[in-house]
């Protein structure tokens, strides 16, 4: 089938190194500013893979908004560079990391195995989502026809964080006794 | 890759962009000197048109500061950022019709996907972080407080144009910059044309507001902050910064002259019959093709530098808004401007699709 | 074991990958908002997940399951972000060591 392009491979690896600079970085801005670039390769990763209006949506959204809204956030609260940029206790953090390593692990070998076992022939019929296929009207089809209830409620939902992000900003007022 | 046209669109996108800055620094400076009654550069060169290769030895040759702890890498990224931006959001802009090589139509824009705004409008929002790492990398307060102004002023208008562009793309009926442009060839009722007023309108006032330029120039007031997130950058950097300001300028222009006035587009003439007018001089039809395309590209290159020289018309002649004045229009104006008139443009696709109102 | 890798088999690795980083961020993290941060990490790469596999199907749900990935995860961050800034108003600090009320 079709192997990753050079192209791909690069992509890959700077998306991998700026997720690492995103949890090894000392800085806050800087994490964050690497978390922009994570986005923004995997939304161009997403172009390449020919799911154009995803990958432009990844970035319009998560590179353009949500990471925006981080760095925002940073600024704001004025953290400074971090001396001990991970929690304390250590049996704690041996555990997590050892969990994740061995989850990632697992889940890698057996994705490698099913690749080069029964999914073989399932991926050599070649890659069927394309531009013709995947343009906005299909995807647009699918949350209005089959995904309407979900469509609904994840409106619903961005309503409520409108409006819990207002309640949240806005502080305590301390309510002034009238003068009498 | 491997398509000839691709090395000839980034030619065109480059040199779109580099040819650029030049040319708005003498219309710039002449003509805002025009505008003042006074004369402008005028000695370099004749006329003043050689000003701009001395304005870049000047700043070629200019000393290369970084401020006492400023960050080292995010220091000189931000204005690479800033000009790479706009390059990224070119790529998707129609620059002429289709070119006939080798028996094969091939249209001539760098990126031909079927959701060409939507990629322009998000390659464009990040245009924030370039503003955002240079005002935080600076170690500078003044530098600090002009970013987060410029860029909140950024986001904001971001969705006055997301809003209007929902009308747009209603009235359209696509996302794909080179359909909307041949939908402008077909020719659109009057009721879709009314539905584009406002968006027009909206989205001209928000690009002055995305490329930080007069009356929206509150982050690099002089009076104010120095200069803004680019206080602290000198010589080759600031000249960056610059190039990257045009270029946004640039993005825009295409965007506004492909979305409402049609591109490439020649009232008259459409791709064939200009095609056919280089064919009657006798040319073969792939040079044919090429002229036809030429002129085109010609078309789109005037609409951009109408938009370009109202850019700096504006720049020269309006006073700059006060912070919470330019964050009400935005929000509070330009905002529910665009959801009633996408609330006018629901009505209107649907009466045309019943095949009402054409 | 690189050798004959498709790229679907690539990009399903890499966004196991991505999740994985972003899961040791959320679990190592001092820091509540870089801990956010990481948390879209892994939601990023289970998009990845859902995009590369959608590529082998005549239908777009991948696609679709995607964008609701991104906006479940912008209303989410941007909540988060609030309740951040709600406690870095309330008690001046956004060390997850030291927020530790809920703990006995």
């Amino acid at each position: 089938m079709n192997e990753p392009t050079i192209i791909q491979w690069i992509l890959a690896l700077v998306s991998i190194a700026a997720a690492l600079g995103v949890v090894f970085s000392s800085n806050a801005v800087m994490s964050a500013l690497l978390l922009m670039t994570t986005l923004f390769v995997t939304g161009a990763m997403y172009i390449g893979l020919g799911a154009y209006f995803v990958g432009a949506a990844q970035i319009l959204i998560y590179a353009g908004a949500i990471a925006v809204l981080f760095v925002f956030m940073v600024m704001i609260l004025d953290l400074k560079n971090e001396q001990r940029i991970f929690r304390d206790n250590a049996p704690r953090a041996a555990l997590g990391g050892l969990l994740v390593l061995v989850f990632a692990g697992s889940i890698l070998i057996s994705v490698n195995v099913a690749f080069r076992g029964f999914l073989r022939d399932h991926i050599k019929l070649g890659p069927v989502a394309a531009e013709a296929v995947a343009g906005p009207r299909e995807i647009s089809e699918g949350l209005i026809s089959q995904f309407m209830v979900s469509f609904q409620v994840s409106n619903l939902l961005l309503l409520g964080a409108v409006m819990g992000c207002v309640v949240l900003a806005r502080g305590h007022k301390k309510k002034e006794l009238p003068r009498v | 890759m491997t398509e000839p046209l691709f090395f000839v669109s980034i030619a065109i996108v480059a040199g779109l962009i580099l040819a650029m800055a030049p040319v708005m620094l003498i219309v710039e400076r002449r003509g805002s000197a025009f505008m003042q009654r006074r004369v402008g550069p005028n000695r370099v060169g004749p006329l003043g048109l050689m000003q701009p290769m001395a304005d870049a030895l000047k700043l070629i040759f200019k000393e290369d500061l970084a401020p006492e702890g400023s960050h080292p890498v995010l220091f000189p990224a931000a204005p690479a950022i800033g000009v790479v931006v706009p390059f990224l959001a070119l790529a998707a802009v129609p620059f002429a019709g289709t070119v006939l090589i080798d028996g094969m139509e091939l249209p001539v824009q760098l990126l031909s996907i079927n959701v060409g705004l939507l990629y322009l409008l998000a390659i464009t929002s990040l245009h924030v972080f370039s503003v955002l790492a240079a005002g935080y990398s600076s170690n500078n307060k003044f530098s600090l407080l002009g970013a987060l102004r410029s860029s909140s002023q950024m986001i904001s208008y971001e969705i006055a144009i997301g809003v209007s562009v929902v009308s747009v793309v209603l009235v359209h009926g696509t996302l794909d910059l080179r359909e909307i442009v041949v939908r402008w060839e077909r020719g659109l009722s009057w009721a879709e044309h009314l539905c584009l007023v406002l968006p027009f309108l909206v989205i001209w006032i928000s690009s002055f507001a995305e490329t930080n330029r007069l009356p929206f120039d509150l982050p690099e007031g002089e009076s104010e902050l120095v200069a803004g997130y680019h206080t602290e950058y000198s010589g080759l950097k600031w000249a960056m910064f610059f190039l990257g300001e045009y270029a946004a300028m640039t993005v825009a222009s295409a965007l506004m002259a492909t979305l409402f006035l049609g591109g490439y587009w020649i009232p008259g003439l459409t791709q064939d019959s200009l095609r056919a007018l280089f064919v009657d001089m006798g040319y073969g039809a792939d040079v044919a093709s090429y002229l036809q395309a030429a002129v085109q590209l010609g078309a789109l290159l005037a609409k951009i530098g109408f938009f370009m020289f109202v850019f700096v018309w504006v720049r020269w002649t309006l006073p700059r808004f006060r912070y919470d004045q330019l964050m009400d229009l935005g929000w509070r104006v330009l905002l529910p401007v665009g959801v009633a008139n996408a609330a006018m443009t629901f009505v209107v696709t649907y009466f045309r699709n019943q095949g009402i109102l054409s | 074991m690189f050798e004959g890798m498709s790229s679907i088999e690539m990009h399903v690795s890499l966004g196991l990958i991505l999740f994985s980083i972003g899961a040791l961020g959320v679990f190592l993290k001092r820091s509540t908002l870089v801990a956010l941060m990481c948390l879209e990490l892994m939601l990023n790469g289970v998009n990845l997940v859902l995009v590369s596999f959608n590529r082998f199907y005549g239908n777009v749900h991948g696609y679709n399951l995607t964008l609701f990935v991104i906006l479940i995860a912008a209303a989410e961050a941007a909540v988060g972000l609030s309740l951040v800034v709600a406690i870095f108003r309330s008690r001046g600090i956004t060390d997850l060591d030291d927020l530790r009320e809920l703990q006995r």
